[in-house]
């Protein structure tokens, strides 16, 4: 299917992405700078559907986060122009487990106590009593 | 995506879609103030629901987050103080639990639309704070009501 090129009448923003010097980009002929564009376009024009692609705003009052979970096939490039290392790549890490901890708590007392509002609607006793007087048997 | 759907919207549904979605709204904090006071709530689950409820008319879909978090506290809150309305105790702990089970249900509806109230009154094209001023008003105006009413 033939696909439209965007039309660039300057090379300007394209050598900034590209990180390609500009006098190095005039010495290209316009067939070159056409064969260029158009691998380009093709990169960026194919759009795969995901599985999961779920972004959404938390706002914790003092700071507002962004959380984005994409999920699809690995179509990507093996090699990666930005990794982080060193302490950048610690950071996060650590920011990664906290969160991961902070979600699994709150997910544990979402089930949990779906689980324990269905348990007493349905009328199991699985232990005498109230569940605050299993917990201090517990904790004796 | 907020103007999209204002620009769908055309005749009847730019009065209709924001007053129904309000009135719900409305409608759920009454409820959600009665049910505090069915159950005399402290001065601490009345001064959070007040706090979540500013910070979703201010931050919107935003908020939600924070408000389920601290929607799934209070109820944890009522099983662990096995809290029931003082002028109907039940004896029954599948009442209890059911009770419980609708009032979780009920905080999730009245968080949802706070939270995406604000989507829906687009087509009025308010300033942003007088639709802040609108939700709060609408919220706080019906939980203070509600919990005048005595279930």
């Amino acid at each position: 299917m033939a696909q439209e090129l965007p039309r660039h009448s300057n090379p300007e923003p394209l050598s900034q992405s590209l990180a390609i010097d500009e006098a190095v980009l005039d010495s290209l002929t316009p067939e070159q700078w056409t064969a260029i564009q158009k691998y380009i376009f093709n990169r960026k024009g194919q759009k795969h559907p995901k599985l999961v692609d779920l972004r959404f705003a938390i706002d914790l009052v003092v700071m507002r986060f962004y959380v984005v979970l994409l999920v699809g096939q690995d179509r990507r490039n093996r090699d990666r122009a930005n990794s982080a290392s060193g302490l950048t790549k610690l950071g996060n890490r650590v920011a990664a487990v906290i969160l991961l901890i902070s979600l699994n708590i709150i997910l544990s007392a979402f089930i949990v106590l779906i689980l324990y509002l269905l348990k007493a609607a349905l009328g199991i006793d699985i232990m005498p009593g109230h569940i605050t007087q299993t917990l201090e048997q517990w904790s004796k | 995506m907020t103007s999209h759907k204002a620009d769908q919207l055309t005749g009847l549904g730019v009065v209709v879609q924001p007053v129904g979605h309000l009135l719900g709204l409305g409608l759920s904090a009454l409820m959600i103030g009665a049910v505090l006071r069915l159950y005399e709530a402290s001065g601490l689950i009345w001064v959070g629901t007040l706090a979540v409820t500013l910070h979703l008319a201010w931050a919107e879909t935003a908020a939600i987050a924070v408000a389920m978090v601290w929607l799934i506290a209070v109820i944890w809150m009522a099983v662990l103080s096995s809290a029931m309305p003082h002028r109907a105790p039940m004896v029954d702990g599948r009442d209890w639990a059911m009770m419980l089970g609708k009032f979780w249900l009920l905080g999730t509806v009245y968080t949802l639309l706070m939270g995406y109230v604000g989507q829906s009154l687009a087509p009025w094209r308010l300033k942003r704070t007088f639709g802040f001023w609108l939700r709060l008003g609408v919220a706080w105006g019906a939980l203070g009501l509600g919990a005048t009413i005595r279930l």
